[in-house]
């Protein structure tokens, strides 16, 4: 059993990708769930094997993420019109309406970061630990 | 550099955009015609207005609407 995580490779890329490297014979399932695609493909390939349907699953993943913000078509046409699809800015303002609903300071926000980049330190794959002091 | 909208947007840059609550209870997403966000504060007052958001290549203004601060 395969699953395999991506967000822009169009239909059956999981398909493509297994077949050139010569995993045939697989049931595949291709997973795409934005921005948690490959918790999502993890999590499924954890959970066949958990309720024993499957001794071993592989989970793949086969997209590279370009830098900046990535343009996205999952939203309505006038919201693509008015540049409503920035979702670092579409996050912004929902941090900033739930500090303001329950009082949550600048601070309280960054300790998220803080605990991502000592998390980054504990997997050794720093992305942002530059950020740290 | 990745631009806003990709393709689609082909208004003013920059711009910024948020939530606003209508009287009626309902809250709605939309762009500011103040285009720097430091001065822009929650729960300020703002009038929807209707403004020019592109030149159409036909030769048609597309219109939309915006909040601006009173």
């Amino acid at each position: 059993m395969a699953f395999c995580g991506s967000v822009y490779q169009s239909t059956g890329s999981g398909h493509r990708t297994t077949k050139e490297i010569g995993l045939t014979g697989l049931p595949i399932v291709n997973v795409e769930n934005v921005c948690s695609s490959g918790s999502t493909t993890f999590r499924l390939a954890y959970q066949s094997v958990a309720a024993e349907i499957y001794d071993v699953v592989v989970a793949v993943g086969f997209e590279k993420m370009p830098r900046g913000p990535i343009p996205s078509t999952a939203f309505r046409p006038l919201h693509l019109k008015l540049a409503f699809n920035v979702q670092p800015t579409n996050f912004a303002n929902e941090t900033l309406k739930y500090m303001h609903e329950v009082g949550a300071t600048e601070e309280d926000i960054s300790l998220v970061t803080v605990k991502t980049v000592r998390t980054e330190d504990l997997i050794q794959r720093p992305t942002f630990r530059s950020l740290l002091p | 550099m990745v631009l806003p909208g990709e393709g689609y947007y082909k208004g003013p840059n920059p711009y910024v955009y948020g939530h606003v609550d209508l009287e009626d209870g309902v809250q709605i997403a939309s762009q500011f015609t103040e285009s720097d966000p430091d001065k822009l504060k929650i729960g300020m007052d703002v009038e929807m207005i209707i403004e020019k958001l592109f030149d159409h290549e036909e030769g048609n203004e597309v219109m939309t609407f915006k909040f601006k601060p009173i």
